[in-house]
């Protein structure tokens, strides 16, 4: 079992190398003169190309050149931290120059919302993930399942700053994107132990002389000491719909204690950009020249004025040096001077402390993008998947089922609200090695399952909340007869044989078709912990050919509100 | 699409291409706002809204503007990382205020009060 899971490891860890390589090789834009236009630069372009009313594409012009509102943050932190050319310092020198400023922005970085953290958890990956989230825990019957998907281990990284966030705007040269992690946010797996019935076995040997009905024994344990492995799952999703109607992700933006959190601390960094006092004579006069230009220009030139002047901006702010339009200078001067009041200033305004309040605020805009990365991908509802399920049932041969699983929701009048979720199952299950060929009827088919629920979310009531009712039906085709594989001399915990013979390795029940209906009252529908109630009728199970009533009862709880930050409360 | 009421006139107008210090110039009282989704899917909501640095309610997004200079933030969540949204003033009509794309999710508008 070892090397299965470290080859699916070395899998993971090298599709997200790839991911992220992927993301990081996507570099600044070229424009069409010589400049490269800054990556986080090509949203200003986009938004101003892309406004149909003159009054929204002069907004959008005026708040892409008003760097103290801190609007595209992205594209002028690129600007001034990103070297455009050999004479520009480094980041590092730049960071300096600014923390040597008396007037820079100080602020404490307040926007780790959790108590715990990877790095101070002293246990697997594993485990690391499930504190976090992405970790789905269910005891049910003896049974305990953990289970995540693949994404959930790097946004826990991101979220925790050991790997950058990326979006299409941010330049850092490796990081995992939104995009990487909706990839792998498709495959999942999980893992199944047994609880309830116990691998490790006592023999007990007489020792001593018997008085009367009175044995002294010796007892010694045999078996396993470590849990019984159930059954390791692999899961891919083909189709993700998106709950993302306005009121339902209204309300699950709102719900997000994270998304919350990290859009506080990003409004709250924003804010502490302050306007540049004296104002800036020669950074006002960029101001109302690109204004003037990016107005009278038309939309196919907007990109190639964006990258002619904006690059002015590490000159005029960074290093202090005065700025020229290319476009009636005398006029935009006389403007800046007489209307706006601004003198010509007699020595350079360079303005440090802008780097490290937009350094600043490009980290709290990373957070806060990672919230609703997570956010997004948590009101995905999957659709069609693919799963293949290696089974070990307890002293039965192993085997593999190749499972189809559709599912859809079904929203009420208002689209506020999901009322109707109905899932099909269709799955082969085939033996991982051929059965005794002593055993009539066995062959490497297993058997063949389908399967319908359809789930109904009950109104709320007092005290319980809100509730799912479902009822499903379940199929299965025995192909081949139940097989339990038995050890001479030990027993199978709760069946006695009688009349076996003492050489016997294998034994085979009666093969069936076995029909399955079961309904089920679920409360906690839209928490994290919830509580599954079930009673279930069956024809006969595949040991058994009997009818035989069933009730269950379980406890489940999601651990993946904790990641994207959304608070246990129903819809 | 997050809203505001939608009730009563219009109170910001937009300032002259010109002028660095506003973007809108507004008469005094509370404005309504409200968002949608402009260009591409999904939907989008406020996540944050702040008035001259301090945290205003995003359900309803209002704010209450007294004479001065304003500082008006908004933090938008998009469903679509792809998208685009307009901010409005809730109003009647309705006016568009500012787009927003969702790469660069917030938006700042300078709010002159005179």
């Amino acid at each position: 079992m070892n090397s299965p899971i470290a080859v699916r490891a070395i899998v993971f860890v090298c599709v997200f190398n790839v991911l992220a390589s992927v993301g990081s090789a996507q570099q600044a834009q070229t424009s069409p003169g010589n400049r490269k236009l800054p990556r986080g630069c090509a949203v200003i372009v986009k938004v101003i190309q892309s406004a149909r009313t003159p009054q929204l594409r002069t907004q959008a012009i005026k708040g892409a050149t008003d760097i103290t509102t801190g609007n595209y943050a992205d594209c002028f932190a690129q600007e001034l931290l990103v070297p455009a050319s050999a004479t520009h310092a480094s980041l590092s020198q730049l960071q300096k120059i600014a923390k040597q400023s008396s007037n820079r922005q100080v602020g404490s970085t307040n926007n780790t919302s959790g108590t715990t953290s990877a790095v101070s958890q002293p246990i697997s990956l594993l485990s690391l993930a499930s504190e976090y989230g992405g970790l789905t825990t269910e005891t049910n019957n003896g049974t305990f399942t953990a289970q995540t998907t693949l994404d959930q281990l790097p946004s826990i990284l991101a979220k925790d700053h050991l790997i950058g966030f990326c979006t299409l705007s941010s330049t850092e040269p490796r990081c995992t994107s939104g995009h990487s992690l909706d990839i792998l946010h498709r495959f999942s797996a999980s893992v199944t132990f047994n609880t309830s019935t116990s691998s490790k076995t006592v023999q007990a040997l007489a020792t001593g002389v018997g008085q009367g009905s009175t044995q002294q024994v010796s007892l010694t344990p045999h078996g396993n000491d470590r849990p019984s492995l159930s059954a390791v799952t692999a899961k891919y999703v083909f189709f993700n719909d998106r709950a993302d109607a306005s009121g339902p992700w209204a309300k699950a933006v709102s719900g997000a204690t994270d998304v919350s959190q990290q859009a506080q601390t990003l409004a709250a960094k924003l804010s502490g950009l302050k306007e540049f006092s004296p104002p800036n004579y020669y950074y006002t006069k960029w101001q109302i020249c690109v204004r003037n230009v990016l107005n009278g220009a038309p939309n196919d030139n907007v990109e190639l004025v964006t990258a002619r002047y904006y690059e002015e901006l590490y000159k005029i702010l960074i290093l202090g040096l005065p700025f020229t339009c290319d476009q009636d200078d005398t006029g935009v001067a006389t403007h800046v001077e007489r209307d706006l009041g601004i003198s010509k200033p007699g020595s350079p305004q360079p303005e440090p402390s802008l780097i490290t309040a937009l350094s600043d605020i490009q980290s709290a805009l990373r957070d806060y993008q990672s919230a609703i990365s997570s956010l997004q991908r948590s009101i995905e509802t999957p659709v069609l998947a693919f799963q293949y399920d290696w089974n070990r049932p307890q002293s039965q041969p192993t085997n593999s089922t190749f499972r189809l699983i559709f599912s859809k929701n079904v929203l009420d009048a208002t689209q506020e609200n999901n009322v109707w979720t109905f899932t099909g199952n269709f799955a082969v299950a085939i033996y991982d090695s051929q059965p005794a060929a002593t055993i009539p009827g066995a062959r490497l088919l297993r058997d063949i399952q389908v399967g319908f629920e359809a789930d109904r979310v009950l109104p709320k009531a007092p005290l319980l909340g809100q509730s799912t009712l479902s009822g499903a039906y379940y199929f299965q085709y025995q192909s081949s007869p139940a097989i339990l594989n038995i050890t001479p001399g030990t027993p199978i915990s709760g069946i006695t044989f009688t009349g076996l013979p003492p050489n016997a390795t294998q034994v085979f029940a009666q093969k069936g078709n076995l029909h399955l209906a079961q309904l089920k009252w679920a409360l906690g529908t839209g928490k994290n912990l919830r509580f599954p109630f079930a009673i279930s009728y069956s024809n006969r199970t595949e040991l058994i050919s009997k009818p035989e009533w069933r009730a269950q009862f379980g406890v489940t709880y999601d651990f993946s509100a904790f990641l994207s930050g959304q608070a246990s409360k129903g819809n | 699409m997050a809203n505001g009421p939608t009730t009563g006139p219009c109170k910001l107008t937009p300032a002259p291409p010109n002028q660095v210090q506003c973007d809108y110039l507004s008469t005094p009282g509370t404005v309504n706002f409200s968002v949608a989704i402009y260009s591409g899917n999904g939907s989008v909501a406020f996540a944050a809204l702040s008035l001259d640095g301090h945290a205003q309610p995003v359900n309803p997004p209002a704010v209450t503007l007294g004479q001065g200079a304003h500082k008006l933030l908004f933090v938008l969540a998009f469903s679509d990382p792809g998208a685009a949204a307009v901010i409005r003033e809730a109003c009647n009509p309705s006016q568009d205020l500012a787009l927003v794309d969702a790469s660069s999710p917030n938006e700042t508008l300078r709010i002159c009060v005179p």
